[in-house]
């Protein structure tokens, strides 16, 4: 996508194809990989290999993850491969969930199964996969740590929480963006992520997507006060966030040394760790903080 | 859609009082405007009563209406319970008009109290913070005098309004408030004593605010008979208008001027025929930001209004001449309806030391309440005729 601070955010179809009724493992598997950030289309059951290699282009998915219950796996999979082969689209990958022999995989593998998740597979594992699969410039990245451990791994792993539901996407708390949603019908952008467009009244164009790492500061306070369990002094602005993103309103950090607050000027993103819930993921909020002079910059 | 009238109308004297319950508070304006008002209490055919924080501060979450109206002995009838933030009376005068209006009822109580002192200011501070978006800015910390200072931030820096200017609107409403025997103070304050108060959020100082209280407003609306059988001056429900929050784009109109337009159109009358106007001063620069949203005068030009001393008593359109809520007070739920109080007595020449001559004709009330995605969540405009 080019620019910095923008992200792709996966899209993954999840599919029934056939006389297969069992939905339920479909609709958690979406469900958790939606909670984990990305973008997810169910197809509903019964549907044909053909209507879903279709959808798959339609919505331009990054994945097609098929569940099956009933055993006919390997039949579904050789069907779906030509569909995808006669539209031109052999280039996106499939993976397989559900009931699935383990004597089967060497069979489906040859027909380009990417992965296989069977019982007792956990979200994650499919998380992982997939974004490494999405950004795979960043399986091989050194991790973005000051204390040089490579983290990689228990990063991709951690549990995290935004502080402001709907508010952040990434791989985990180290790595996280502003999520908006965006109406292609009427252009507007908001934060933080929503259902519907609340101008055009209207749930079919709008879409998530990942929002700028910086913007101007609108206005701002640095009050003496502060509520219960707040420090003062108490920090507070309104961001019109970059690439026409959305004003949005933020804690203020980092003022104090340096060039301090001024209507107008730059602000960064800073991801902030706030502790952990009661499952003992991390609750991570955003703040913003005035940048030095570079207006792209995030990190320093 | 019939004309409705507004009969009698009261409020306690805002304050702070520990030992007063919500029904102590409910109880003396209930019974000041069924006596006023000269009708049959039995006639009383509807009740709405406002309210905003009782069930974080007292624990009366539930049915509060009801255990208000409880020792005033106003039972049996449908009692509905409306919460709408700080604009809670005001959405229970406007629900009032409708029951009348509508044909369904031919007199309505609107009954409005908040008990905001307890033991625990904390617990206080909190329950007004709940009247924003708790998942989203409430998680933030937000602080309304911060909200307001941010709005004034944006507003001194694109029109150059100056402290002095926002200073002014708290010495004139301590001065309108000296005359008014509700308010929470009757003590004058000095330009200078404004400006060196404590700083709360930069440039808005303890004096610009407005400060917790307990009170409680009613007023009863019925129909033009019962208001000529009254005998006092008949004043008229122009236009009652009511109005949420909306994802407002940076160079659209605010909440306030939307409502407001809605309300000059419904009552045919225009800004400059106000004569009256009663305005959520929460904090006092946004009494100015108000004049500019209301249609008193052109954007940027309200610092020269309070300059000029038109928004003083004996200027030519007095501005919360009761006090406002920062001299009156400003217990959430009662605010609405003690605003609409200070117009009808104006209109019938009743305000006493802080009369405005000649007795005016046309009054406006303002009332805002909570905050969500950066705009007033909810804003009420009434127009009140003679």
């Amino acid at each position: 996508m080019g620019m910095r601070g923008s992200v792709r955010i996966p899209r993954v179809l999840v599919a029934k194809i056939g006389l297969d009724g069992h939905n339920r493992g479909a609709q958690v598997v979406g469900h958790g990989l939606r909670d984990a950030g990305m973008e997810v289309i169910y197809t509903g059951i019964r549907q044909t290999p053909r209507a879903v290699a279709k959808t798959a282009i339609e919505e331009d998915v990054d994945v097609i993850g098929v569940s099956s219950m009933v055993g006919a796996h390997l039949a579904i999979m050789k069907k779906l491969k030509k569909e995808l082969e006669a539209l031109n689209a052999s280039d996106i990958p499939v993976i397989l969930g559900g009931i699935i022999p383990e004597e089967d995989y060497g069979e489906l593998r040859a027909l380009g199964v990417g992965a296989i998740f069977p019982p007792g597979a956990e979200i994650k594992e499919m998380v992982q996969y997939i974004n490494e699969m999405v950004y795979p410039e960043r399986r091989f990245s050194p991790p973005p740590s000051k204390t040089g451990l490579r983290a990689v791994e228990r990063v991709e792993t951690e549990a995290w929480v935004p502080e402001v539901p709907e508010s952040l996407t990434g791989r985990g708390p180290e790595e996280l963006h502003l999520l908006g949603s965006r109406c292609d019908q009427c252009g507007q952008v908001y934060f933080p992520s929503r259902r519907n467009c609340p101008s055009c009244l209207d749930d079919h164009s709008i879409r998530q997507v990942p929002l700028s790492d910086h913007g101007t500061l609108q206005t701002f306070v640095v009050a003496s006060v502060a509520p219960p369990n707040y420090s003062v002094p108490h920090a507070q602005g309104y961001i019109d966030l970059a690439d026409d993103g959305p004003r949005i309103f933020s804690l203020l950090t980092d003022y104090e040394d340096g060039p301090g607050l001024k209507i107008g000027c730059k602000m960064g993103l800073k991801i902030v760790r706030l502790g952990r819930d009661k499952e003992n993921r991390v609750i991570v909020g955003y703040r913003f903080r005035p940048l030095k002079d570079e207006p792209s910059g995030g990190k320093d | 859609m019939r004309e409705t009238y507004i009969l009698g109308v009261s409020m306690t004297r805002f304050g702070k009082f520990l030992e007063k319950s919500l029904k102590d508070l409910a109880y003396e304006p209930v019974w000041n405007v069924i006596r006023e008002s000269n009708i049959d209490p039995h006639d009383i055919d509807i009740a709405f009563v406002g309210n905003a924080y009782a069930g974080l501060i007292t624990g009366q979450e539930s049915i509060r209406g009801q255990v208000m109206l409880r020792e005033a002995g106003i039972t049996r009838i449908p009692i509905i319970n409306v919460e709408n933030a700080c604009t809670s009376g005001s959405t229970a005068f406007y629900l009032a008009h409708l029951a009348v209006a509508s044909g369904q009822s031919e007199l309505a109580l609107a009954l409005g109290v908040e008990k905001l002192f307890c033991d625990d200011t904390g617990k206080s501070l909190k329950a007004l913070g709940t009247s924003s978006d708790m998942d989203i800015e409430g998680r933030m910390g937000i602080l309304f005098a911060g909200i307001y200072s941010m709005r004034v931030r944006a507003h001194m820096e694109r029109y150059g309004l100056t402290r002095e200017q926002f200073a002014k609107v708290a010495v004139k409403n301590h001065d309108h408030g000296a005359l008014n025997p509700h308010a929470q103070y009757r003590n004058r304050v000095t330009l200078e004593e404004v400006l060196n108060s404590r700083m709360i959020a930069d440039p808005i100082t303890l004096l610009m605010t407005c400060p917790m209280g307990d009170g409680g407003a009613a007023v009863l609306i019925g129909t033009k008979e019962m208001a000529l059988r009254m005998g006092k001056r008949p004043v008229r429900v122009g236009s009652t208008v009511l109005g949420s929050f909306g994802f407002t784009r940076k160079e659209e109109p605010s909440i306030a001027a939307r409502v407001s337009i809605k309300a000059y159109q419904e009552a045919g009358v225009f800004p400059r025929d106000i004569q009256v106007a009663e305005v959520h001063d929460a904090v006092s620069p946004v009494e100015l930001f108000l004049y500019e949203e209301l249609g008193f005068c052109r954007p940027g030009e309200s610092g020269r209004m309070i300059d000029e001393g038109v928004t003083w008593l004996g200027g030519k359109l007095p501005v919360n001449t009761s006090g406002g809520l920062t001299a009156k007070g400003h217990p959430a739920g009662a605010t609405g309806l003690a605003q609409v109080a200070e117009i009808v007595w104006q209109i019938r020449g009743e305000a006493g030391e802080r009369q405005i001559n000649p007795i005016p004709n046309i009054g406006l009330v303002e009332n805002g309440g909570g905050n969500v995605a950066g705009e007033t969540a909810v804003v009420a405009v009434h127009i009140l005729i003679a």
